[in-house]
């Protein structure tokens, strides 16, 4: 993928910009914003938030801005325009045949060419659509993940090989030659956070295979993927760090998340937890918009 | 909330409560899990009658299976590491290679016999031994345990999924490894006999063929001939071959311990080259044909051809190429190593034209099959390379 960048290495932080990246031949492109605060330390991982379905990259990137503070990491978001990129929460194809997860790491690799970062690994922080992604990335790309933290999925990836890609790990179909190691992306510290409120079927995926196998909400189907994963880690004998908090009067909402649920605080401990991996992620939201600051 | 304390108070109880919900719906799971678990200490008490019924696959043929009294059911494999495991799907390999040459149709529930090891290959897997007895894949037909890393596009099904029940054990305790099982290094250094080594420039560029026809052609010139692999997954193909070809002895790495050289030291690969070769020179060969897995620019063969005891062991070569400019590359590659290239082979002698373009870019003859089988081609190729080390140690 070639990439068009715009020469910011020299804005002075913190500032939030856009660059594209534009696939060879095709033109199709991912912008995403960058954050830099002004206590940048450039040897830590970025967080890197990925948004919902719904799309509002910027303006929740602006409510994690004081997350990027707390701990001078620098915070991207990738924005996966609908139009180009529809299945990107599967790592699927967008409309020049290249994958999300290729497009997202074509991001980070311009990322660290520009502004100098190590994103060799990041921490993942997604929400909805973008926990989503996350985990799915993150198990196709467990070298590139220091830290994973999936708020509020619709649904999930089980380690279950006999079950096909996305709802399993069998992915001769929609990931051909792709093949997930358990044994290291176990090894991920992972947070899964949900409000204890997200009963909603709103913008839920919902099919009989799929809700036999997880569950028919987001609550249920975060309880047990956890479990799912706590249960593949004894099976390949990895001494895992999955960390499942479930935030009471939350809804599907990335703003009550942000007010009254205390993200920043939620995903500052699980950064800052000395398990035995580095970093954080996010997600990114489905629902309504609010700047508000998180406090 | 303004209050540090408070957070952490708040967030305490979050994840107490939290766990207490998972805690619940984990019962049943967990219950599954120990099941399971029970269940694996079955095969210990029926560990003889089980190995007995599981079929072993090619790799273990060296292995005295008597030596084997326990299962580990805990740890790190290391390559060459025996494992029992359960068949749990099937993907690309329905079959498993046995000792004798039977190809054993497998089922999913099936119990079987493997090695771990790497394994590379371009037109299948790239797999690397897992860090622990998690479910893997099983990587070659020959019996090669694995985590899958990524496969050829054509390969449709994916791997073939396997669960380890347990890594075989000796009455010690310790992994039952094929390295126990290995030739014994030469103590003495016998007079080698001249080695030929066929090279190619990737897998399925027709080395194996070449190696066959190559030693046909000798033996028809009345040598005795050997046939050695020197890097590789262990899998019984081309040995197979060979026999059929009618080499006189016919052994490979697996014989030298490695279930596979991938990722190997090259040290170990020479050790193993110079184990095989003496035993040829010990079994009264005149000729041996070596054959060097994938292409010149694999790791370990690339490290191996560059290195002193390739050059002190070999002679000269026949590059397999499957096209001219691949056949040009290939020598280009070869001009720093100290054998000389006598011939080109390969898939490219189908197409005469293909052969016209890789004669007129290198300068060296090319040969099809039949062409290599012809006894007075064969010595030819033989005195050259005899002739080329003469020429190397006068100067």
């Amino acid at each position: 993928m070639n990439m068009q960048t715009l020469p910011l290495a020299e804005m002075p932080a913190p500032f939030m910009t856009t660059t594209t990246l534009a696939a060879k031949h095709t033109g199709t492109s991912l912008q995403y914003l960058v954050y830099l605060p002004k206590n940048l330390n450039r040897e830590l991982e970025p967080i890197v938030f990925v948004h919902g379905y719904t799309r509002r990259a910027q303006s929740q990137l602006r409510q994690l801005r004081l997350l990027s503070d707390s701990t001078g990491r620098a915070l991207l978001a990738p924005c996966f325009a609908k139009s180009r990129h529809r299945r990107y929460q599967r790592l699927g194809k967008g409309t020049d045949g290249s994958r999300a997860d290729h497009y997202f790491n074509a991001c980070l690799d311009e990322v660290s060419l520009i502004y100098g970062l190590p994103t060799d690994r990041c921490v993942l922080l997604g929400y909805s659509g973008g926990a989503q992604f996350c985990h799915r990335y993150a198990m196709v790309h467990p070298h590139r993940v220091a830290r994973l933290i999936a708020v509020a999925a619709g649904w999930y990836t089980f380690p279950d090989p006999d079950v096909a890609f996305p709802r399993g790990m069998a992915t001769a179909g929609k990931l051909r030659a792709v093949s997930m190691n358990p044994e290291v992306f176990l090894r991920i510290p992972m947070t899964v956070l949900v409000g204890s409120c997200d009963r909603t079927s709103v913008n839920l995926r919902s099919n009989p295979h799929l809700d036999r196998q997880q569950g028919s909400d987001r609550v249920e189907r975060a309880r047990r993927w956890v479990l799912a994963m706590r249960m593949a880690a004894r099976l390949y004998h990895v001494d895992a760090d999955i960390s499942y908090q479930e935030v009471p009067e939350i809804g599907h909402s990335f703003d009550e998340f942000t007010k009254a649920g205390y993200l920043r605080e939620l995903v500052l401990a699980a950064i800052e937890d000395p398990g035995p991996a580095v970093a954080a992620e996010g997600a990114a939201t489905e629902e309504s918009s609010s700047n508000d600051a998180l406090s | 909330m303004s209050n540090v304390q408070e957070i952490e108070q708040w967030r305490h109880q979050l994840l107490e409560s939290s766990e207490a919900i998972l805690e619940g719906l984990a019962d049943e799971a967990n219950n599954t899990v120990a099941t399971s678990e029970t269940a694996k200490s079955g095969p210990q008490a029926n560990l003889e009658k089980l190995l007995q019924r599981s079929p072993w696959a090619f790799t273990t043929r060296r292995v005295k299976r008597e030596t084997v009294r326990s299962l580990i059911t805990q740890g790190e494999p290391k390559p060459g590491d025996l494992v029992l495991a359960k068949v749990d799907a099937l993907g690309h390999h329905a079959n498993l290679q046995l000792p004798d040459g039977r190809r054993r149709r497998l089922f999913p529930g099936d119990t079987i016999v493997v090695a771990y090891g790497n394994r590379y290959a371009c037109e299948q897997f790239e797999g690397r031994v897992p860090g622990g007895l998690g479910p893997c894949h099983l990587v070659a037909g020959g019996g090669i345990a694995a985590h899958a890393l990524s496969w050829h596009a054509r390969i449709s099904r994916g791997p073939t999924r396997i669960s380890p029940i347990g890594l075989l054990a000796d009455d010690a305790g310790r992994p039952v490894n094929l390295q126990d099982f290995a030739l014994e290094a030469a103590g003495t250094k016998l007079a080698a006999p001249p080695v030929l080594a066929v090279l190619g420039t990737a897998m399925d560029a027709g080395k194996t063929q070449t190696a066959a026809f190559l030693l046909r052609g000798l033996r028809a010139a009345g040598q005795r001939v050997g046939y050695i692999k020197v890097t590789g997954t262990g899998a019984g193909g081309d040995t197979w071959l060979l026999k059929d070809a009618g080499a006189d002895r016919v052994l490979d790495f697996t014989d030298a311990g490695m279930a596979s050289t991938y990722l190997a030291d090259v040290k170990q690969i020479e050790e193993a080259m110079h184990t095989l070769v003496q035993d040829m020179a010990g079994h009264g060969m005149d000729t041996v044909v070596m054959e060097v897995a994938d292409g010149v620019y694999q790791r370990e063969t690339s490290r191996l051809i560059a290195g002193n005891a390739f050059s002190e062991t070999v002679n000269g070569v026949v590059l397999a190429a499957r096209d001219s400019m691949g056949a040009a590359t290939g020598v280009a590659s070869l001009a720093r190593c100290k054998p000389p290239v006598l011939a080109l082979s390969g898939l490219l002698t189908a197409s005469p034209l293909q052969r016209q373009e890789a004669e007129t870019e290198t300068g060296l003859v090319t040969a099809n099959r039949e062409e290599l089988a012809a006894p007075d081609f064969a010595e030819k190729l033989l005195r050259q390379a005899l002739h080329a080390t003469v020429k190397q140690e006068a100067c």
